[in-house]
């Protein structure tokens, strides 16, 4: 770490040497600035929507040039043909979402990309600059190559904690750590934007999606809110309990303090729940949607239903006073090891219909730009066929959406379309080429961190070469 | 492995009252379940319509066989961000779904059900009707089985004058004495000193 900050020092130093006496020291102090990101008075968010169970990273990116197409039809046993069969899409399916990187980009195996054919909403959006691709990213503690996973010395070479397991995987995305950890990189985030939210700093790392590490920090703590808004308890409500003795009496009783500390817990969080329900509703309340953005979350879409009230607490941030946010919403039942091409086109359509509606809704409340939404899951899967499904794997490809996104690019190393070649660690479950920390990294910059505080959220970050990958 | 678990010393010694550690969340499932076999609960129709509990806004936010993943509903290894517990470094898996959100969805379903019951399965409260003009004796009976006799008497004085100003006298009407004891029935199933079972 030390080492690492003289470094900055270092190159820091040399960006003031190079700009030479001339430049105006108002530049100069702009360069120094970094640390004081957070107190902007722009409004930022990042949104982490989490695919619980491990995505099925070949069925949502899919090779699609003929070539590729053909390894990938061949590995997930589809037989002859370029048919829909064993776990392998139609290739006839993909031609409306074959994805074209603007300025060209010449991938490996000069691979070209479709999206899963539900996702038609999201190459929309790809086409308009507005998402990127994250090409197979996942958890690393280092660089690692095949050889290096290989290997027995795990001083030398160490490897992510509990690979391939569900709860574990899903907390290292979210916290670096596996389960039981109890810091996520999107509270860390918090910490450190907290004081930009004012009065409301309650409000700075949200979940739609009940609790995650993700959004717990070391001093920013995570809000819960459900999809109809902050749930208040009617028994203290004087609209609904006329009986002032009533209400004074549960009120007494859930709130109290105790030296047992469960229970004094417990009621810290009751605590929280009326203390910022009143605060919420009533910023809610100034805010609508209008009639065709709210149409597109549709009726019965759980991921959807979680964006929309993340919109909406978005439209509430001048009333809120908000100026920082980190959410987290989900979508469970991707761990399709059975009745893979039954279930997982309705979970894509879930998040195709979730995604575009919400970014509509960013652009009707002027905020395109101004909110970054990033996909992650457990981890990837083979892409090779049990007969049903897919297995456990490790790195997978994720989506980047936002005004701010350099979109229409893939960003990362694509993958060869094979269970044999070194980039990945058999069947195909892929050895990530992009680290979290690097991905991570990347957004954190964006939101608004210093690269030394980036440092302090992702402690691993200083073993890898790149911290922006400059998809956003 | 039996020795093991029969001579911890978490089975064998009862936690101290100096242990501020001690204890663990009861599930919303345990204490709907508990309310309903403490005051007696019959179904009209014979049916016993609970379905879906799931919901945490309006609901327990937790339903019998109804996990979201096959890893139910909290893990074991769960430990409260932010918390005196995660100094501590305790875990306590009920917590995982306790926040914001279902923390006031309880208290609003509990209200409701405590008086009103749940579709066709109604409560009974034969025992505290006999017994309902006698507030100290209504607290006694809900202290000892649902609290084991753990309230604090801060608490149990704060229940007693709330259901002391309802006047249920022997000669109230049923439903005069159902309101009484559903809502002190429902205070202290809100409280956390019983919410932690100790």
């Amino acid at each position: 770490m030390n080492l690492w900050t003289r470094r900055l020092v270092l190159q820091r130093a040399m960006q003031l040497g190079a700009m030479g006496v001339a430049t105006p020291l108002a530049i100069n102090l702009a360069a120094f600035s970094e640390a004081a990101a957070f107190d902007n008075t722009d409004y930022k968010a990042l949104v982490c929507v989490f695919l619980y169970g491990g995505n099925d990273y070949a069925n949502t990116v899919v090779p699609y040039d003929a070539t590729n197409y053909a390894l990938y039809h061949q590995i997930r046993a589809g037989g002859p043909g370029e048919l829909q069969a064993g776990i392998a899409l139609a290739r006839a399916d993909l031609a409306a979402t074959a994805l074209t990187p603007n300025n060209g980009q010449t991938l490996t195996d000069n691979l070209q990309y479709a999206l899963a054919p539900q996702l038609a909403g999201l190459k929309g959006l790809w086409d308009q600059g507005k998402l990127a691709v994250q090409l197979n990213v996942g958890p690393l503690i280092q660089p690692t190559s095949i050889n290096q996973y290989r290997d027995t010395n795990r001083v030398l070479n160490p490897l992510p904690p509990k690979l391939f397991s569900h709860n574990d995987q899903q907390s290292i995305w979210q916290s670096n750590g596996s389960e039981g950890s109890t810091i996520g990189w999107g509270g860390r985030l918090g910490d450190l934007a907290m004081s930009s939210n004012a009065s409301n700093s309650l409000l700075t790392c949200i979940s739609a999606a009940g609790n995650a590490v993700f959004v717990a920090g070391n001093d920013a703590l995570q809000y819960q809110i459900s999809p109809g808004g902050a749930i208040s308890i009617r028994g203290i409500d004087p609209a609904l309990t006329n009986w002032a003795a009533m209400r004074n009496a549960l009120n007494s009783l859930i709130t109290r303090t105790s030296t047992n500390v469960m229970e004094n817990e417990y009621a810290a969080v009751t605590r929280r729940s009326i203390a910022m329900e009143g605060v919420v509703n009533s910023a809610l309340a100034g805010v609508a949607l209008s009639g065709p953005t709210d149409a597109l979350f549709g009726t019965g879409n759980p991921l959807a239903n979680q964006l929309k009230i993340v919109a909406r607490i978005i439209g509430a941030r001048a009333a809120l006073g908000t100026r920082r946010q980190v959410f987290f919403v989900s979508l469970g039942g991707f761990d399709n090891h059975n009745l893979l091409m039954q279930d997982h086109p309705r979970l894509l359509q879930r998040i195709n219909d979730a995604l575009v509606a919400f970014h509509a809704a960013t652009v009707e409340l002027g905020v395109e730009s101004k909110v970054t939404t990033f996909t992650a899951s457990d981890f990837g899967r083979t892409l090779a066929s049990n007969a049903d499904g897919s297995d456990h794997g490790w790195g997978s490809h994720q989506f980047v959406m936002g005004g701010a996104v350099a979109g229409g690019r893939f960003y990362g190393t694509a993958p060869h379309v094979s269970i044999q070649t070194d980039d990945q660690v058999g069947q195909g479950r892929l050895l990530p080429t992009t680290s979290v920390d690097e991905f991570a990294s990347t957004l954190a910059l964006w939101f608004g961190c210093s690269p030394t505080e980036v440092q302090g959220i992702l402690p691993n970050i200083g073993n890898f070469s790149n911290t922006d990958l400059g998809f956003v | 492995v039996w020795k093991a678990i029969l001579t911890d010393d978490e089975a064998r010694i009862a936690p101290g009252a100096a242990d501020t550690l001690a204890g663990k969340l009861r599930e919303p499932v345990v204490r709907f379940v508990q309310w309903a076999r403490t005051v007696g609960t019959t179904s009209t129709t014979g049916e016993y319509e609970i379905y879906d509990l799931s919901a945490s806004d309006t609901s327990l936010g937790q339903s019998p066989l109804r996990s979201p993943s096959v890893f139910n509903f909290f893990r074991p290894g769960y430990v409260p961000p932010n918390t005196a517990l995660a100094v501590a470094g305790k875990q306590a898996p009920e917590f995982q779904i306790l926040n914001e959100t279902t923390t006031a969805g309880y208290i609003n379903f509990m209200q409701w059900v405590t008086r009103g019951g749940f579709n066709d399965v109604k409560p009974q409260y034969t025992q505290l009707l006999a017994i309902a003009h006698d507030v100290p004796a209504v607290i006694a009976w809900l202290n000892l089985r649902l609290t084991a006799n753990q309230m604090s008497a801060a608490s149990l004085t704060t229940i007693q004058d709330l259901l002391s100003a309802f006047n249920v006298t022997s000669s109230s009407t049923e439903s005069q004495k159902l309101d009484m004891l559903a809502t002190g029935t429902w205070l202290m199933l809100c409280s956390p000193e019983y919410l932690v079972q100790k």
